[in-house]
């Protein structure tokens, strides 16, 4: 019979190293999912993957007063993923949400079929996805990434990004606007 | 079903998480409602997009390794922390004996000091009495040599100056000879 998490982080709390490497084992790839989607590229998603790991071992005092340790784990990576996302925006273009970016590629947007998910097989049309998530502030971009991508509820997301569910629908509302947006863009300057 | 109430389900209705009794319901409404095709249609396109969006698994060897990398970083900051520790309080030694030798230094001084002032006045006292104006003052400028001298010798002894010794004897013979 499989231990359950709750079990897994008690045992956690009162100092079980090897409880401790098996959570780890339970969620290491959704967290490296999420930061991977959040930030682009394997070696951000690496470090933000073992920070918040580290940064919960340091915590687990606080696990003692925390119903779901998985919103717990993410609230951690995202508010690392997104801190350094910030800081890379600082240290390089800063992003304005409502431009387009120059010289980006052109796109063959899915309104125009009825089986859209074969059309984004196609990698160029996944790339610019990809870059369009990149061009949404960091907190809408979380929102999206952890409710659309991810399947966290939006009770959940909220919990995640610590803000009410009222927040979490208005984000993804904007968030989701601004992509067809510039997905559009795309396919009409093509 | 409301438009309204379908529209707020339509996220979880295309991501598949509500039950089948209010898929149903939803579905419904959909056949009839062109508004709310509309809904769908356009949120849909983008979550499937969304959703098609691969996270590269790097491979066996790579969880395995980060799996290592994050228990590794763990056990170093416990290690770190117990040395922190030691550390700490052989520093605290350090600090408190860099700042107790110079506060003794001081304390000596201010009683060398003292000392001095009053064998000042004591000697003044007794030039006056035994002896002429003259002699009194070269008396009073030797002795205010000695008690300089006394002080640094004293001082010196405490604090560990090197070379204090020979201080400390020339202080013994000068006082001797009084």
């Amino acid at each position: 019979m499989e231990i359950t998490v709750k079990d897994l982080v008690q045992r956690f709390i009162d100092g079980d190293q090897e409880a401790f490497a098996l959570l780890i084992g339970r969620f290491k790839k959704r967290v490296y999912s999420v930061a991977f989607q959040m930030l682009g590229n394997h070696l951000d998603a690496d470090d933000v993957t073992q920070e918040a790991f580290v940064r919960i071992y340091n915590r687990r005092e606080q696990l003692k007063n925390v119903d779901y340790f998985a919103s717990f784990l993410m609230r951690i990576a995202t508010n690392y993923a997104i801190d350094l996302i910030r800081w890379k925006q600082k240290g390089f273009i800063s992003i304005d949400a409502d431009n387009e970016t120059p010289g980006s590629p052109k796109i063959e947007l899915v309104d125009k079929t009825d089986r859209p998910d074969q059309i984004i097989e196609n990698k160029e049309l996944l790339d610019i996805i990809k870059q369009a998530i990149k061009k949404l502030p960091p907190r809408q971009r979380a929102t999206v990434i952890l409710h659309d991508l991810e399947g966290f509820s939006k009770k959940e997301v909220a919990g995640i990004l610590q803000c009410p569910q009222a927040t979490v629908r208005s984000n993804l509302h904007i968030a989701r606007t601004k992509l067809r947006k510039w997905l559009q863009k795309d396919d009409k300057g093509r | 079903m409301f438009c309204r109430q379908v529209q707020s389900h339509l996220d979880d209705y295309i991501l598949d998480r509500i039950d089948k009794e209010l898929f149903d319901q939803i579905d419904n409404h959909l056949k009839e409602c062109l508004n709310c095709q509309k809904h769908l249609a356009k949120n849909k396109q983008l979550i499937v997009a969304l959703k098609s969006l691969p996270t590269p698994d790097p491979g066996d060897h790579y969880w395995q390794q980060m799996e290592d990398s994050i228990l590794s970083r763990v056990g170093k900051q416990t290690d770190i922390s117990s040395e922190d520790l030691v550390h700490t309080s052989d520093s605290r030694l350090t600090s408190v004996s860099r700042y107790l030798i110079p506060l003794a230094a001081s304390i000596l001084l201010l009683l060398g000091s003292l000392l001095s002032d009053e064998f000042d006045s004591d000697l003044n006292m007794s030039s006056k009495r035994n002896v002429d104006y003259t002699i009194s003052s070269q008396m009073y400028g030797h002795q205010n040599e000695t008690s300089y001298s006394e002080l640094t010798a004293f001082t010196a002894l405490f604090i560990g100056i090197p070379g204090s010794p020979d201080k400390y004897i020339s202080l013994s013979q000068t006082l001797g000879g009084y």
